[in-house]
């Protein structure tokens, strides 16, 4: 029996729980009301002012966070997220900031800044070096002065294989210019250039001019599709794929629960400490997850098994390699990849993937294990696989061998490891994974009907042909009024947005004030009125 | 099917099997062991599981929360925060104190994320926007502060409230206040007269 219940008497994770929900004022009041609360309120493992402080980062103005630094039961660590979200203008000009310590600066400039800005240290402390970086953002977004830096960075994707890293003079650069000359070098030049954001960091955005066209084209630029698309990670599932799914493709034997799934890394998700956490797939209520990220079945066709054979026999000393196989669902042709030759390095980098990072790339059991959720294999430990039964696992296995790993509790990893230093915004914070339900938009391909609003990879079986230009962008930490909310109204604002060319750059990677566009036009404008 | 709860003072409750499952709890036994004997709860006294069940019944075809939803970092937090809760939702958890905090703790050892959330945000939403005083009058909770403890907390709070309020009212004109709102020390002020033509 329960003793009489009050919330002094609830369990430490409960009152966490209760006071994640409040707003900080009413978490500072709390916090004073009895020591157990403050002992809670003041816990760094429990840390309940992490949600408060999340919800008023996600606010335009974090009124909130001006002045909690005062605060002693507030824990010190919650700063890091709030150095590495904030815009710049409420750290420099509103926010009091706490004495933190000089490992603590370093971590949050290396998760904020791009790894080239360090050089802004110097012999300097970290601490010094954060605000001036901080201030060089601000100044950069709220004028057009290129006297820090006159040069501009910028990288060409050859299809051949290598890559420039090349310099321009910042007041000059037009990387839209500059990618028409590149491709009217590759005689490219009658093809629409395309826009992708590649992925986002609180102050920067990085993005790649290219070309999209046939695969069959002669000119198709292999690292250009692993640099968007990366081996092993598709992109959003089409709505009427998941309910075909739904219907036909789970068998009825298999229970829900023990479908491979991904954790909750690549579904939601910004906090580096919790997001690496794997949570072990056992039968739980939460079977109506389905991640939307998911690792990549491959139907390897018949003549590239040689390729994929060698390597997994060099590599693991295994003769069996299940990449070989085409699963029930490649033989449905719902997710063959066609798109690349068999023995090119992206087929061969897949299977070395497969290889390394368990749950990347297809196996003839996670694609007979399931066709909705994400198809990561069940790592096979070597034990599994003994020595001297090397020709009976070489083998077809047996179809009840097949059964009775699909209810095998799997874990999961994503296929790539998540950036964290420097930390992607928000709305990229799984990269180079896929991030649900934000703007990750690298495997939008314009579909035929401009109205909807996203078009999968599916559906558009093009290829990035020819150079692919990357630059890096300035870009304001809160998105500002009428920020693309598309990736063809970005793609519009880039290449349409009829602004001047201005160089912008910032140490290393860089961005040309053309593509800030109407965005930051707008932004300077309002400032100026106010 | 139906499945057999028996609650920590014995009686049997029978539930439909969807509704059970609702529970993360019950639906691993019954995914683990089977629907064979009734399920005992030996932490959920009968007043609650009745609450508890209704809760169930009424959610029944409700989407289970996704993995990352609940279980997920705390961006995932700021969707919950957000989250509307229902008419019925309120009506359902408007009760006594101590029945609702036996409800959470039951959403708890029972692993029913919505009714877990709505239970908390409930206790938040009484606590917001009250004193210090007025919250330890609501949940009938003793100061057992020291006076040390107790004045430095003070100064605390009156640190944060001068810094709170000065921000605020520097802010009164919107994002980019005008920098005449603040206050400005003589010489700069003469500075940034009109100067005369």
């Amino acid at each position: 029996m329960l003793m009489a219940a009050s919330l002094e008497t609830l369990p430490v994770e409960l009152i966490a729980a209760i006071l994640s929900q409040l707003d900080i004022i009413s978490l500072k009041n709390v916090s004073t009301v009895s020591s157990r609360l403050r002992a809670v309120a003041s816990d760094p493992l429990l840390n309940p002012w992490r949600a408060p402080i999340l919800h008023e980062l996600s606010l335009r103005i974090p009124d909130g966070l001006r002045s909690i630094s005062v605060l002693s039961s507030v824990p010190r660590h919650n700063w890091l997220e709030i150095l590495c979200y904030a815009s710049p203008d409420f750290l420099l000009f509103q926010a009091t900031l706490p004495n933190l310590t000089e490992s603590q600066y370093e971590e949050a400039f290396r998760r904020r800044f791009l790894p080239s800005w360090t050089k802004i240290r110097k012999d300097g402390k970290w601490r010094e070096a954060f605000t001036k970086m901080l201030f060089t953002v601000y100044h950069r977004l709220a004028t057009s002065c290129t006297t820090s830096e006159s040069w501009s960075n910028y990288m060409v994707l050859n299809r051949t294989g290598s890559a420039n890293s090349c310099f321009t003079f910042s007041r000059m650069f037009d990387p839209v210019a500059v990618f028409r000359d590149l491709k009217v070098n590759a005689n490219l030049a009658y093809l629409d250039t395309s826009v992708r954001l590649l992925f986002r960091l609180a102050d920067v955005r990085v993005i790649a001019f290219g070309i999209l066209h046939r695969p069959t084209s002669l000119f198709v630029n292999h690292n250009a599709q692993l640099l968007l698309n990366p081996p092993g990670v598709t992109g959003p599932v089409p709505p009427h794929e998941s309910e075909d799914e739904d219907e036909s493709g789970n068998p009825p034997d298999v229970p829900e629960a023990n479908r491979p799934r991904m954790n909750g890394n690549n579904a939601v998700g910004s906090v580096p400490q919790n997001e690496n956490t794997n949570q072990p797939d056992t039968p739980s209520p939460l079977r109506g997850f389905r991640a939307r990220a998911r690792s990549q079945s491959f139907a390897i066709p018949a003549s590239s098994t040689n390729s994929a054979l060698s390597i997994f026999r060099t590599l693991s000393g295994d003769g069996s390699a299940p990449a070989s196989t085409p699963g029930p669902r490649a033989a449905n042709g719902t997710r063959t990849d066609s798109t690349t030759p068999p023995s090119s390095p992206v087929h061969v980098r897949r299977n070395i993937l497969r290889f390394l990072i368990p749950g990347t790339g297809s196996s003839s059991e996670a694609s007979t294990s399931s066709s909705v959720a994400p198809a990561p294999p069940a790592p096979i430990a070597r034990s599994e696989f003994p020595a001297q039964s090397r020709a009976a696992a070489a083998a077809p296995a047996p179809p009840s061998a097949t059964n009775s790993r699909r209810t095998r509790p799997i874990q999961h990893t994503s296929p790539h490891t998540t950036l964290r230093h420097p930390t992607p915004h928000p709305s990229h914070r799984n990269y180079p994974n896929y991030t649900p339900a934000a703007g990750d938009w690298r495997w939008y391909k314009e579909g035929e009907d401009n109205d909807e609003p996203m078009a999968f990879a599916t559906d558009d079986k093009r290829v990035w042909v020819g150079p692919m230009l990357i630059v890096a962008q300035l870009y304001p930490t809160s998105d500002p009024p009428g920020a693309d909310t598309s990736p063809h109204d970005l793609e519009r604002s880039i290449l349409h947005g009829g602004r001047r060319a201005v160089g912008l750059v910032l140490a290393g990677l860089i961005c040309g004030r053309r593509l800030l566009g109407c965005k930051n036009e707008s932004r300077r404008e309002s400032m100026v009125k106010d | 099917m139906i499945v057999s709860l028996v609650s920590s003072d014995g009686k049997l409750y029978q539930v439909d099997e969807a509704v059970a499952r609702r529970s993360g709890v019950i639906y691993t036994v019954l995914e683990d062991i089977g629907n064979q004997k009734p399920i005992p709860l030996l932490n959920v006294p009968s007043h609650v599981l009745k609450q508890v069940i209704e809760y169930c019944e009424y959610h029944r075809t409700d989407p289970l929360p996704q993995d990352a939803e609940w279980s997920g970092p705390a961006r995932a937090e700021l969707v919950r925060r957000k989250a509307v809760v229902s008419d019925w939702d309120k009506k359902f958890i408007d009760c006594d104190q101590t029945l609702l905090f036996e409800i959470i703790q039951a959403a708890s050892y029972l692993d029913i994320k919505p009714l877990l959330d709505l239970g908390c945000k409930t206790v938040a939403n009484m606590m917001t926007g009250k004193s210090v005083e007025d919250i330890r009058a609501l949940f009938h909770i003793e100061n057992d502060f020291t006076p040390e403890e107790e004045t430095a907390m003070q100064v605390e709070r009156s640190e944060f409230e001068s810094l709170y309020n000065i921000m605020i009212k520097s802010m009164a004109g919107g994002v980019n206040a005008p920098v005449t709102s603040l206050p400005i020390p003589g010489k700069a002020r003469r500075r940034l007269r009109a100067p005369h033509y």
